[in-house]
C-alpha cells in the first residue's frame, strides 16, 4: 500500500503534463494550419471553381482594391450581353492560363443569365443543340480600367 | 528669285491633286463603311430554329486542323440571339471545337472559341472582336500542342483546351439562331471563306461539299477549291 501512493502521483503529474502538451500541440498546430492553408477565394454560386478551373480560369482573393465600381462593371457586363440580368458579382484576382499570353488581373466576375429558350452562341455542328441551354455565363471587367477582359460559358 | 506664275500654277495643280487624293479617299472610307455595317432585316418570322451556310469536309480520317480567311461581316441580328461564322473541327455532331467571329444584340462583337468536354458539355470564351469590314484568319487545331485544341486568329493563338475527342471532319459556316436573323452577307456583298485549307496528314486545300439547311432563304457559291461563298437571299447589299 506504502509504495502506492508515489506512483499515484507520478501518473497523476505524468497526465496533466500529457494534457497540457497535447492542448498545446493542437492549439499551435490549429494556428499553423490557420496560416498556411489560404483562405478560399470568391466563389460563385453559379459557376462552381472546378467548372472555372477546367477552362483555365481562377479567382483568387482580391489584393488590391477596385477603381471600378461594382455597378459601373455590371453595367458594362450587361451592356455586353444585352437580354441579360445579373445573377452575382465578386471581386477577384482574375487569371486565365488558357488564354495565350496568360491573362492576370484585379477583376469584377460578373455571372449573368437569360430568360427561357435564349441562347446567345453558337449551337456547334448541323443539326445543333436546340435544347443547349447554358448553365453560367461569367463575364469578367478589369476593375482597374473598366474594360472587358473575356466571358466565359458552360452550356 | 521665284516665278510666281509657275509657282501658281503648281499650287493650283498640287491643290487638285491633293482634293482629287481626298476625294477618292473619302469614297473609299464610306464605301467601306457601308460594306462593312451592311445590315439587312430579312423581315422573316421566328421560327426558332438555327440554320447554317457553308461547306464541309468528312475524310473519314484524322483531321489534324482547319484555317479559313473570314470576312468579319456585321449582319442584322434579332434581340437576344448570336450570328457567327466560323471553322470547326468535329466528330459526329455532337463533339466539336470551333472558333471564329459572332456577333450579338445591339452590334456587340466577339471572338469566340467553343469546344466540348468529356462529358459531352459544350464550354465557350468571348474575346474581343477583329475589325468590321476586315479579313482575318481563324483556325482550329487537334493535338497542337499535344492533347489540346488550340485556336488562332491571324495565325497567333488565343487560346488552348484540353481536346475530348478525335476530330474527322472539318466545317465552315455561317450560322443564325432563328430565321428572324441575316444570314451572314448579301446578294452584292458576300460573306467570303477563301483561303481555306484542312490538315490530312498535311495542308491542303479544303475541297468541301457546300450545305446550306436553309433553302431558297440563302445563297452559296462553291468559287474554287479553297473559297466559298455564302449570302441570305433576303438582303442585296
Amino acid at each position: 500500500m506504502g509504495q502506492r501512493m508515489p506512483n499515484l502521483k507520478i501518473s497523476r503529474r505524468l497526465a496533466l503534463v500529457t494534457v497540457g502538451a497535447v492542448t498545446a500541440l493542437a492549439a499551435f498546430g490549429a494556428t499553423f494550419a490557420a496560416a498556411a492553408t489560404p483562405s478560399p477565394g470568391p466563389t460563385l454560386s453559379s459557376a462552381t471553381g472546378a467548372d472555372l478551373v477546367q477552362d483555365g480560369i481562377q479567382l483568387q482573393n482580391p489584393t488590391s482594391t477596385a477603381t471600378v465600381s461594382q455597378a459601373a462593371a455590371q453595367q458594362t457586363a450587361l451592356q455586353a450581353f444585352l437580354g441579360s440580368s445579373v445573377r452575382e458579382t465578386v471581386l477577384a484576382n482574375f487569371s486565365d492560363t488558357h488564354h495565350v499570353p496568360a491573362i492576370n488581373a484585379l477583376a469584377w466576375a460578373v455571372s449573368l443569365t437569360f430568360p427561357s429558350g435564349i441562347n446567345p452562341t453558337s449551337e456547334g455542328p448541323p443539326p445543333g443543340h436546340p435544347g443547349l441551354k447554358l448553365s453560367y455565363l461569367v463575364v469578367f471587367i478589369d476593375a482597374t480600367t473598366g474594360a472587358f477582359i473575356e466571358a466565359t460559358s458552360k452550356g | 528669285m521665284i516665278d510666281h506664275h509657275s509657282f501658281g500654277w503648281r499650287s493650283l495643280r498640287l491643290l487638285v491633286t491633293v482634293v482629287a487624293v481626298l476625294a477618292m479617299g473619302t469614297v473609299a472610307v464610306v464605301s467601306g463603311a457601308s460594306a462593312a455595317s451592311a445590315k439587312c432585316k430579312p423581315n422573316r418570322p421566328n421560327d426558332g430554329k438555327a440554320y447554317w451556310d457553308g461547306w464541309e469536309r468528312t475524310p473519314n480520317s484524322t483531321v489534324g486542323g482547319v484555317y479559313s480567311q473570314i470576312y468579319n461581316y456585321s449582319p442584322w441580328v434579332r434581340d437576344t440571339s448570336g450570328v457567327s461564322a466560323w471553322v470547326m473541327l468535329n466528330n459526329t455532331s455532337s463533339k466539336w471545337a470551333q472558333d471564329g467571329w459572332l456577333e450579338s444584340t445591339g452590334g456587340v462583337r466577339y471572338t469566340f472559341v467553343q469546344w466540348t468536354d468529356s462529358g459531352g458539355a459544350a464550354h465557350e470564351k468571348w474575346f474581343s472582336a477583329q475589325p468590321v469590314g476586315s479579313y482575318s484568319y481563324y483556325t482550329t487545331l487537334w493535338n497542337n500542342p499535344s492533347g489540346k485544341f488550340s485556336f488562332q486568329v491571324n495565325s497567333r493563338t488565343i487560346d488552348t483546351e484540353s481536346a475530348a475527342f478525335t476530330p474527322n471532319e472539318a466545317e465552315i459556316f455561317g450560322e443564325i439562331p432563328s430565321l428572324w436573323n441575316q444570314m451572314p452577307g448579301a446578294k452584292q456583298n458576300y460573306e467570303n471563306f477563301q483561303d481555306s485549307h484542312i490538315y490530312i496528314s498535311g495542308w491542303q486545300n479544303f475541297s468541301g461539299t457546300n450545305y446550306n439547311t436553309g433553302g431558297s432563304n440563302f445563297g452559296n457559291s462553291h468559287v474554287d477549291s479553297t473559297r466559298t461563298d455564302i449570302w441570305d437571299n433576303a438582303c442585296q447589299t
